[in-house]
């Protein structure tokens, strides 16, 4: 565990506290930590290759229903939630980062 | 800017960006990119702009990563091939560093070049018989690994390697000499000429000794490095060290015994061969 969470640069440290906040795909992301979306979506993979986060695809009928193509959406592993607790101590301000915004919850 | 345009240059991005991401993750790429894209065009239309921009840097995310993957899986760190890109690659990116610099691209093909790299030279054939002495004890001639049991083509190859690996590690070292000593010439002037042999000789004399010392931890028949480094004897026999160090060719070959001095084992490096019942525990 100690070494996924000194991997674990602040950035993705972050971005995993948005995921377990609610926040589920690059966009909402990127609007919720202000990072930018070259640095957002390389971090989503690089979460998902480590086994931190896991993406999952919407529904087809969930996206037909809205007229879009169906979405990826990410959420944090049973691995990844003990990488934030473990990231929390590393970095304790990283929760006010997050903007305190309405939670998406699609 | 029309809406028309903005879609146009944002589907040329999409593609032109698909075809840097590898081939078996592109269409779940392609489909993630379309669907944000889509949906920030709905409701976001003005951050659009802002959520492509990151569109080739993920994209490239995914090639860089693929090639790293790729390396670790294939790339064989121990094999004499492996060591000879990695130095052709840094004296390239050396070369390509000094090219890119005006002031030393013309130092080093003027007058002064010319005369730098001689005395470069007669720094390494100074410094050569030192390095020798104390680190050329074998060189893959062993005592039980006589000349008439080696192939010719294993001793020209063990040769053409070495040879290969000075040149390029030598080169490298003059070049890297004169591009450290050349800002120095604004506030040194001529004698800034001394800092290009000091730096050299500095230079010379640790990448020669990495040489031979590489040579001598490859497996004299296949040049590969040798692995599982095991010491032989009870510890603090000799002083606080132990009696040797015996090395092992992962393809089988043999096994090379140092000893840590001449008394403590046997008195000189020795390669034992193994023969061709050996290499079932070996991989091919």
């Amino acid at each position: 565990m100690s070494q996924t969470s000194t991997r674990l640069s602040h950035t993705a440290a972050l971005i995993l506290k948005a995921l377990n906040s609610g926040y589920r795909y690059g966009f909402d992301i990127m609007e919720a930590t202000g990072l930018p979306s070259g640095t957002v979506y390389p971090a989503l993979r690089r979460l998902e290759r480590d086994a931190l986060a896991e993406g999952v695809w919407e529904k087809e009928q969930t996206a037909e229903e809205e007229d879009r193509p169906p979405r990826r959406y990410y959420k944090v592993t049973r691995q990844g939630k003990l990488a934030i607790v473990e990231a929390e101590k590393k970095y304790p301000l990283i929760a006010q980062l997050l903007n305190p915004q309405e939670v998406h919850r699609p | 800017m029309s809406d028309a345009y903005f879609l146009r240059q944002l589907n040329l991005l999409l593609r032109f960006a698909s075809a840097v991401v590898p081939a078996q993750e592109r269409a779940a790429w392609r489909q993630e990119w379309t669907a944000e894209l889509t949906f920030v065009l709905r409701v976001h239309p003005a951050e659009a702009g802002p959520l492509a921009a990151g569109m080739l840097q993920d994209a490239l995310w995914l090639r860089a990563d693929h090639a790293r993957r790729w390396c670790v899986a294939t790339a064989d760190h121990r094999s004499p091939s492996t060591c000879l890109i990695a130095l052709s690659t840094l004296f390239v990116v050396t070369l390509a560093t000094s090219m890119l610099q005006t002031r030393v691209r013309h130092a080093i093909f003027s007058q002064w070049g010319y005369g730098a790299f001689c005395c470069f030279l007669a720094m390494v054939v100074l410094s050569l018989p030192s390095t020798f002495v104390t680190r050329a004890s074998h060189m893959g001639d062993y005592e039980a690994f006589s000349c008439q049991e080696q192939s010719g083509r294993a001793r020209t190859t063990r040769w053409l390697f070495l040879v290969s690996k000075m040149v390029l590690t030598l080169l490298t070292s003059f070049l890297l000499s004169v591009e450290f000593t050349r800002p120095f010439v604004a506030y040194l002037g001529v004698r800034a000429d001394w800092l290009v042999l000091i730096g050299g000789l500095a230079m010379n004399i640790p990448a020669l000794n990495w040489v031979l010392l590489d040579q001598k931890s490859r497996c004299p028949e296949c040049m590969r490095s040798l692995l599982s480094s095991a010491r032989i004897g009870p510890p603090s026999r000799s002083f606080l060290a132990w009696n040797g160090i015996e090395e092992t060719c992962d393809r089988g070959h043999g096994l090379l015994h140092l000893p840590e001095w001449e008394t403590s084992w046997f008195r000189t490096a020795r390669w034992l061969t193994l023969d061709a019942s050996w290499h079932e525990l070996f991989r091919p």
